[in-house]
């Protein structure tokens, strides 16, 4: 006796064993998620998922009431698994971590380093060790953690890189490689029944005693990393504005004080030139360096959504490694370009400042105009604001200029008369 | 090789008349050329996006609506170049068999 429930495959409806529908359920999320690594997944996915209808709609035609786990392992069988549809399996299509396509003819193939998504604490990154390499992923976790805390934490880093850079199994195919198990038709049907069956009785592992306690102590660093790696993408993006900014005000400010500094007699408009040589790399260097190292994870973080969202195919093992050694790269370009330049920028072989001109004139209005000198005598303070030169004020006085004055007025004349005669 | 040769066949069955993605696995079986039937699945969203083919959803009498697909005039001129690639490829191999028959023993190598 089996419980039957019913679906609906594009508006008709199919009675189906309940164990026949986990089979067909986990055989479509495999396909999908295959598929969602190439263009147009989607499409696929959905023709095969049309197939599987008129299948199912041809054994109604013959009479058959409840479409049973048998049925369905036939046309698993009949469309093949999506490797064997994507055609060639040396297409290379996929790569795992840690080396190319094992050969599939003759003896064992290579295991595959994966995450296993059915056994985590944290990534799942141990389990893939404990699959790899043999053991239990308890004394692999353990470890660890007794490294973690030896190393301040630093072992930490190393997991989540390895978190990063390792494809987590998700497909069934994926768990055979995993396990270093041929991938067969047969093999792969096992596996998909197991799980399905797995799935229904218990969690894949069962966890008691320190595993329990090893399970929420991750759940809880697992949030905190979450934190921390939310924190760490807001703060790239809010680095990324300032670092925009602080460019802009710093392209207004070369202009500006570039031109002060012409005003100065200094015939270069940019600072740059001013570091001394062999460092000016460093300027540029620390712009690029930053940029990167703020642009490189927000890349990351949105390619990953759009993955999860199947926009995108994932990227391979080696993209990622390439964007993480490239991420850190920056970093060391940051401190090295960061370094040199605050070493140097006060070097900048400034003019020597003219300008004692500017102080003085300040000097004259805040300490040599006392209250009582205001009752200077009008005709010099104008004739000093005439001349522009305030040195000048005592030497002026009223005969001299009416000398003068009386002297040009004369000439003026004098040029006058001439005209006339002339005429 | 096996990949290009499933291409080739299926612009072929176009050729004639729209058809559904049953029927072509139909055929492409009846000729034994297909292994797993989930292989064309791949294939005509390929050719689909070169633009060797088009495709119309066209009502079934049961279930959902099907997609009947169409040699497109590229496709066509493509099957144009792969029937003289083809005939060429064919001819070729005859000549080596004919070759063969003198050295009976490299035969098998060439299956």
């Amino acid at each position: 006796m089996k419980k039957n429930i019913t679906i609906n495959l594009y508006g008709s409806l199919y009675a189906i064993d309940e164990d026949a529908y986990e089979l067909l359920k986990r055989y479509e999320d495999n396909l999908r998620a295959y598929f969602s690594r190439q263009a147009d997944g989607q499409e696929i996915a959905d023709d095969i998922e049309r197939r599987v209808a008129d299948l199912f709609e041809e054994l109604k035609a013959q009479g058959v009431e409840a479409i049973t786990i048998e049925h369905v392992q036939d046309i698993i069988t009949r469309l093949g698994k999506p490797e064997e549809m994507a055609g060639e399996a040396e297409d290379g299509a996929q790569e795992a971590f840690g080396g190319g396509e094992a050969a599939e003819g003759g003896g064992q193939p290579k295991k595959k380093f994966f995450r296993d998504p059915n056994d985590k604490m944290l990534g799942g990154v141990m389990s893939g060790f404990a699959h790899y390499f043999g053991g239990d992923p308890l004394v692999w976790r353990l470890l660890v953690v007794g490294l973690c805390l030896l190393s301040f934490g630093t072992t930490l880093l190393v997991y989540v890189v390895l978190w990063l850079l390792m494809p987590e199994a998700r497909t069934a195919e994926d768990r055979l490689r995993m396990n270093g198990q041929r991938v067969t038709p047969e093999n792969l049907a096992q596996t998909v029944v197991d799980e399905s069956n797995a799935q229904g009785a218990q969690p894949a592992v069962e966890r008691g005693g320190v595993n329990r306690l090893l399970s929420i102590c991750m759940g809880i660093l697992k949030v905190i990393l979450y934190i921390i790696g939310a924190f760490f993408i807001l703060g790239f993006a809010l680095a990324l504005l300032v670092t925009l900014g602080v460019a802009c005000f710093g392209l207004a400010g070369f202009i500006v004080g570039g031109h002060a500094l012409w005003n100065f007699g200094y015939d270069s408009t940019d600072l740059v030139q001013a570091l001394p040589a062999g460092t000016q790399w460093a300027f540029w260097g620390l712009i690029l360096a930053v940029v990167l190292v703020c642009v490189v994870p927000i890349y990351c973080f949105v390619h990953h959504l759009l993955h999860e969202t199947h926009k995108v195919q994932p990227m391979s093992a080696a993209q990622r490694a390439l964007w993480i050694v490239l991420w850190f790269l920056a970093i060391a370009g940051t401190i090295v370009a960061g370094t040199v330049l605050a070493r140097n920028i006060d070097k900048i072989p400034f003019p020597p400042r003219a300008p004692e001109v500017e102080e003085v004139e300040w000097a004259t209005d805040d300490e040599e105009m006392p209250a009582d000198t205001c009752l200077f005598d009008i005709d010099s303070i104008d004739a000093a604001a005439a001349a522009d030169v305030p040195d000048k004020v005592p030497s002026v006085n009223e005969e001299e200029l009416k000398k003068v004055v009386t002297e040009s007025v004369r000439k003026m004349v004098d040029v006058v008369i001439d005209q006339m005669e002339k005429e | 090789m096996r990949k290009g040769m499933l291409e080739y066949c299926i612009l072929l069955l176009l050729r004639a008349e729209a058809s559904y993605a049953n029927d072509i696995i139909e055929k492409l079986k009846e000729a034994q050329l297909l292994v797993v039937e989930g292989t064309i699945y791949p294939l005509l969203t390929r050719l689909k996006n070169e633009g060797l083919l088009a495709y119309n959803w066209i009502e079934s009498p049961r279930g959902a609506p099907r997609k009947y697909y169409t040699l497109t005039p590229k496709g066509s001129e493509w099957l144009v170049g792969l029937n003289a690639a083809w005939s060429e490829l064919s001819n070729t191999v005859a000549r080596l068999k004919d070759l063969k028959v003198t050295i009976p023993e490299n035969e098998n190598i060439n299956l």
